[in-house]
């Protein structure tokens, strides 16, 4: 589990300080697919840059697994980060290495086994060279990259380039795995292989991945928790499914459904945001408060998305308030237990 | 023809050749024993570098300047009190090679300085998240990441210290520079400055061919938009960076037609 108490970090400069992240506050479970989305200066990649103190914080802590990082010794440090493996948005290979021997860096510097043993590693030790080799192809089958062994990155596509920086980054068998913007710089289907990469990853080796982006599809497609980050504060974070039926800050509205807040604050009629979550999204709620209760109801705006199998989504309708229309209506949703919300 | 060139034959000339080339070779390699270290401190301990150390680099970056700030003639007078009192000898080869080291040195420094400084650094940050010591940053991503460009800077500045022979050889030791300004100039003979001045030339042309062709050889990094094989790897091909994961999937078949892939690149950009 990784807990982050109270993160700051400053970046001190003549013209005045930068405040880059303000208070962070967040725990990641352990099995999550954690996801922290914000838009671009909103302080997402220090944050995540923190967990592995590629950034120092300027003040707070982060705690994995009960050992506070920010306050370890460097030769500490080196040891803990092996088991946080990270891949970015530029993947960040070695171009004289081989995809094999790329993939081998971590086993080539994983720490030697001391002699007088145990020295509190939380990763694989160093071992052989056969056997670092039969764990390079093992990786690479897992990323199905078997036939590019031989290859330099400059030869490979930016999707087979962020499967190999996968496959050296899980080397050592990590228990953590951060993702800086992994798939911001491929196109869509390549970013679609890639996560779901990711989530076999996070179910078949019991992974935990920290997602950093800047796209709601990331985050919707793979993420079981999320975190909005915004203005350098955490805005609202809670499981995927929560957040995204029921956004509460602004932000996270604004990433989530900005179509819905322009339908929302179009002229014309009292608008109802009727919310799906699970299986109403089925039933026939429109034509029922036509037919039933005689209401005119304007559609504005709907969109259902699928997340982990369930259809939530959002659906705006405006409804005048003449000859008791809308309060026809609201007797009507509630009876059918459909969630609403009275938007001004 | 003059009687020097008459002296001297096939045997003074390939005497004189042979002697440049040693020199140059010896003081190169003592040289980056020391620069190459300094270069990597140089660059290690700058403000962002993998192990900051301020104090340090400024100590080393003031020395360095004030040697690279000397020209070579004055280093050379100013030394040879220096190469006296630490070699016992200010003239002769041994002498010479002392001269040339401390000049080539710093410069060699601020080569390999400045091409460890190309590395990339998410490359570097990537490694830093493997949680690399600072050691193996050094021999594991700086130094291999480098390779071509520490050639490129070798080449250029074992051609330099070419330079720096010939006009150490006007003081002491060997060399086609001290054959040309203390045994031809006072006899006025011609042929054999310009025969010196062409074996120099082509001494530096080799050694220029060579080492470009090593770098370019040992490059792993092939462009985008250029058909330029990978050394080493057979059937290698350039594959536009935005295709597909099926695209690539088909790899296999697409290296054997190498030429059709290209012309699919250019298509595509």
């Amino acid at each position: 589990m990784i807990e982050i108490k109270n993160l700051t970090k400053v970046y001190p400069s003549k013209s005045g300080d930068t405040l880059a992240l303000d208070g962070i506050d967040l725990t990641i479970p352990d099995g999550a697919i954690f996801g922290i989305i914000g838009l671009s200066g909103a302080g997402k990649s220090t944050l995540v840059r923190c967990i592995n103190m590629l950034e120092r914080p300027t003040s707070g802590s982060v705690v994995i697994d009960g050992e506070d990082i920010t306050r370890v010794k460097q030769k500490r440090l080196n040891l803990l980060r092996k088991n946080i493996g990270m891949i970015f948005q530029n993947f960040n290979l070695l171009e004289q290495r081989t995809v094999a021997q790329n993939v081998r860096f971590p086993l080539d510097i994983a720490p030697k086994k001391s002699k007088r043993g145990e020295n509190g590693s939380p990763v694989p030790y160093r071992v052989d060279k056969a056997k670092r080799e039969a764990r390079v192809k093992e990786l690479l089958e897992l990323v199905e990259l078997s036939d590019k062994a031989n290859s330099y990155p400059s030869q490979l596509s930016g999707g087979q380039k962020q499967r190999v920086a996968i496959a050296r980054a899980l080397a050592l068998r990590p228990k953590y795995l951060l993702c800086d913007e992994a798939t911001s710089a491929l196109d869509p289907t390549t970013t679609k292989s890639i996560l779901s990469l990711l989530k076999d990853i996070n179910e078949k080796l019991g992974v935990t991945v920290i997602v950093i982006t800047h796209e709601m599809k990331v985050v919707e497609s793979i993420c079981t928790d999320v975190a909005v980050i915004s203005n350098s504060k955490i805005a609202e974070t809670g499981k995927v499914t929560d957040v995204f039926s029921t956004p509460k800050s602004d932000i996270a509205k604004e990433l989530i459904i900005p179509d819905l807040i322009r339908a929302i604050e179009s002229e014309g009629g009292k608008k109802l945001r009727l919310i799906f979550a699970g299986d109403e999204a089925d039933a026939p709620v429109i034509s029922g408060l036509a037919l039933e209760c005689g209401v005119k109801a304007n559609i504005l705006y709907a969109d259902t998305k699928n997340i982990d199998g369930k259809s939530f989504g959002h659906m705006v309708i405006a409804v005048s308030e003449e000859d008791g229309q809308l309060e026809a209506a609201k007797a009507y949703l509630l009876r059918h237990n459909v969630r609403f919300e009275e938007e001004l | 023809m003059s009687r020097l060139f008459g002296q001297l034959g096939f045997e003074g000339f390939a005497l004189a050749t042979l002697e440049t080339i040693y020199l140059t070779l010896i003081s190169t390699a003592v040289a980056y024993i020391i620069g190459l270290p300094l270069g990597i401190l140089l660059c290690a301990t700058d403000k962002g570098g993998i192990k900051p150390i301020p104090w340090l680099n400024k100590i080393v970056g003031v020395i360095v300047n004030i040697l690279r700030s000397i020209p070579f003639i004055i280093l050379m007078v100013a030394l040879i009190p220096v190469s006296r009192a630490i070699i016992g000898t200010s003239i002769g080869n041994e002498a010479m090679i002392f001269m040339l080291i401390v000049a080539a040195a710093p410069y060699i420094a601020r080569m390999v300085e400045s091409s460890v400084k190309e590395v990339d650094k998410g490359v570097i940050e990537a490694a830093r998240s493997m949680g690399a010591n600072t050691w193996q940053i050094i021999w594991k991503v700086y130094l291999p990441e480098a390779k071509p460009s520490l050639i490129v800077g070798a080449v250029i500045s074992t051609v330099t210290i070419i330079g720096y022979s010939a006009m150490a050889g006007t003081i002491s030791g060997g060399g086609l520079g001290s054959l040309a300004v203390t045994q031809a100039r006072p006899s006025n003979a011609q042929d054999v400055i310009w025969l010196c001045v062409v074996l120099i030339v082509v001494i530096v042309q080799v050694i220029q061919e060579v080492g470009m062709l090593l770098a370019k050889r040992l490059d792993r990094r092939v462009y985008f938009g250029r058909a330029k094989k990978a050394a080493g790897v057979e059937g290698s091909y350039v594959e536009i960076a935005s295709s597909s994961e099926e695209e690539s999937a088909q790899s296999s078949s697409l290296s054997t037609k190498e030429d059709e892939n290209v012309a699919q690149d250019d298509r595509n950009q």
